[in-house]
């Protein structure tokens, strides 16, 4: 079943010369998992963002369910990113004055699973001691599992991961990359962007990115 | 959701005590210096304004060894025990004169305190028919005539409308003044007549240097005919021995005196006003700038922009409301201090605080603060909530 297409999808930002992704196509199979690589700067994120319902692109359609995403009015679009997309963002985002456990208290409102879990993601994340501290007073890779707990809280249908093992040691790396892939479902997809050949090569669809143009591999 | 929205506002204004901190402060000054300025300022010129209009006579007349200056007599005069003769009424009452009437105080003495009413007070006797400032002060209808058992109270004094003795004899309260801020709110009046029998049987002939209480007057006041000059009228009394003082002008003075005060006031109030206008709104600027990360996070989420919007405005909107609420209160509660503050300089009438004009000042200033909040937060909180969650994400600073 397919979740999410692009459709000639190409971006130029306002104060760039020429367009960071150039007329691009993709489809998302629900229980897809995708990965894209590319040198820093190609674009991943870029695709990531339009992916995740949070730039608009400069031509060309986001569909989901076959639906025009950009399309929708304010109100509907941010409801659908809240039920359907995760994005795990490349730097840390989180509500910086709530706790650990509220961060996951105010994604969860917003999400697909009111009665997600928290404890026991806390737990997974081995966030126990941490769990009521600021992000603000937390480690990079604390904040990355932080992170990464919020994202799982709302039990989204399209997870964005961009770098999710930066920050992280080998063995959390290993668990978080366990906890995404277990999410995936029929009905629900992860897209992963990494540098790193290991996580890209066990991703069932493989892309790269050069110079804006999104490249099937193999 | 609003308890979501609540919990959210909350948290940032109490954990981000350096961003919101500054913006309460701002807040809490400018709000209090307007209300402070503004509301004495009312109270003072309110106070002159309903003397004045209520005022009808022009000129007042009181023994030369009172020893007040003129502003106090009129509005503040505490009660002397200094008489002068009552003949001089005929004596002022000339072509250039209306009508003369003549009014006489007498202090309760603790000593004399054979009444139920203990404290020191002031006893007024008017001549109820004729009488030019008691009379207009009298809250609800008019009364024609003043009893020999009856009396009004003045807008402060509170005693038993029943069973009250005054001088040994038990009264009825007949009416009750407004308040004035004069002398008159902490006394009693009554007939003069009635007021110096009562002196006559209650005070020792020697309080009066010997004379009968009968032949003797504290004031007069005199009510020119239309059109009369006060000072040709004063002329013509100059054989008179007494102080003659011209209503009008020394309610001027006061007047002149309060409003060369409150421009001085009135202009530190506006420089401080300035001053935390353009913090507030640089504080303003830098909250909602702060912020952007987290607006874009909060949309990545699933809030959508009218969500943010409440959020912000419930974060802001409790910072400011305290902020304006706490300011206003105290704004009027300094107000009063500087009223006392100024009287210990000049004699001023300080205008009833009624309830109305308390809620006028408190509704002021919040409707300041809320329009000055409103205007400084509305652009940048608008642009924030309108960029692109992805720029609003990597423009913000943490
Ligand atoms: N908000 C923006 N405004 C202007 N240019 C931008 C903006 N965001 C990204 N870019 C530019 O677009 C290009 C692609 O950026 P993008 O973040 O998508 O790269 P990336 O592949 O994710 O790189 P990295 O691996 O370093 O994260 C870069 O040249 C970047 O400078
Ligand atoms: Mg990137």
């Amino acid at each position: 079943m397919e979740l999410i297409r692009l459709e000639g999808v190409s971006k130029t930002y306002a104060d760039e010369a020429g367009p960071v992704l150039k007329n691009t196509d993709l489809v998302v199979e629900g229980g897809g998992y995708l990965s894209v690589e590319g040198v820093s700067g190609s674009g991943k994120s870029t695709l990531l963002y339009i992916l995740g319902g949070l730039l608009t692109p400069t031509t060309g359609r986001v569909l989901y369910k076959g639906k025009d995403v950009y399309s929708l009015k304010d109100r509907e679009l941010s409801l659908w990113r809240g039920r359907h997309v995760g994005y795990l963002f490349q730097d840390i985002q989180m509500a910086q004055a709530l706790t650990v456990r509220e961060n996951m208290v105010l994604a969860r409102r917003f999400g697909n699973d009111k009665g997600a879990d928290i404890e026991g993601l806390i737990q997974s994340l081995g966030l126990e001691e941490v769990a009521d501290k600021l992000p603000g007073h937390l480690s990079g890779g604390q904040k990355r599992r932080a992170m990464t707990g919020c994202v799982l809280v709302r039990r989204p249908q399209i997870m964005l991961a961009d770098e999710p093992t930066n920050d992280l040691d080998r063995e959390w790396a290993c668990r978080v990359m366990d906890l995404l892939q277990e999410q995936i479902h029929p009905e629900r997809s992860l897209i992963l962007v990494t540098h790193d050949p290991r996580w890209a090569a066990s991703a069932s669809v493989k892309y790269s990115i050069s110079d804006g143009v999104l490249i099937h591999k193999e | 959701m609003w308890s979501t929205f609540l919990m959210f506002a909350w948290k940032n204004m109490t954990r981000r005590i350096k961003t919101t901190g500054p913006l309460f402060l701002c807040v809490l000054v400018s709000v209090f210096a307007i209300v402070l300025v503004w509301s004495s300022y009312d109270m003072a010129k309110g106070g002159v304004e309903l003397s004045r209009t209520r005022m009808s006579a022009d000129v007042m007349v009181y023994p030369y060894e009172t020893e007040l200056d003129d502003a106090s007599m009129l509005y503040s005069g505490i009660a002397q025990s200094v008489y002068m003769d009552a003949d001089i009424i005929g004596r002022l009452s000339n072509g250039y004169a209306e009508r003369v009437v003549s009014q006489f105080y007498l202090q309760t003495l603790p000593t004399a305190g054979c009444c139920t009413v203990m404290e020191e007070m002031r006893l007024v006797g008017v001549d109820w028919e004729e009488d030019l400032t008691v009379r207009s002060y009298l809250k609800g209808a008019d009364i024609d005539t003043l009893d020999m058992q009856e009396v009004i109270l003045g807008g402060n004094i509170d005693i038993e409308t029943e069973n009250t003795m005054i001088l040994n004899m038990p009264v009825r309260v007949a009416g009750v003044l407004e308040t004035t801020g004069t002398y008159l709110d902490d006394s009693i009046v009554l007939s003069m007549e009635q007021l110096r029998q009562l002196a006559k049987v209650n005070f020792p002939a020697s309080y009066f240097g010997g004379r009968a209480p009968m032949d003797l007057v504290t004031c007069a006041l005199v009510e020119l005919k239309e059109g009369v000059d006060p000072q040709e009228y004063i002329r013509s009394v100059e054989d008179v021995q007494a102080r003659k003082v011209l209503i009008s002008s020394t309610a001027d003075t006061v007047q002149d005196e309060i409003m060369v005060l409150f421009r001085l006031l009135a202009g530190t109030a506006a420089v401080i006003l300035l001053l935390c206008v353009a913090a507030l709104f640089s504080q303003m600027q830098a909250l909602i700038h702060s912020r952007y990360r987290e607006i874009g996070y909060l949309r990545s989420i699933g809030v959508c922009r009218r969500d943010v919007y409440k959020m912000f405005v419930l974060e802001i909107g409790i910072i400011v409301l305290a902020a304006g609420v706490l300011a206003s209160a105290a704004g009027l509660t300094a107000a009063r201090s500087v009223i006392e503050w100024i009287r210990q300089y000049m004699s001023l009438p300080l205008g009833g605080w009624s309830g109305g004009a308390i809620l006028v000042h408190f509704g002021g200033g919040l409707l300041l603060t809320v329009s000055v909040s409103a205007v400084s937060a509305a652009v940048p909180l608008c642009r924030a909530v309108r960029m692109p969650p992805q720029e609003a994400m990597t423009r913000g600073e943490l």
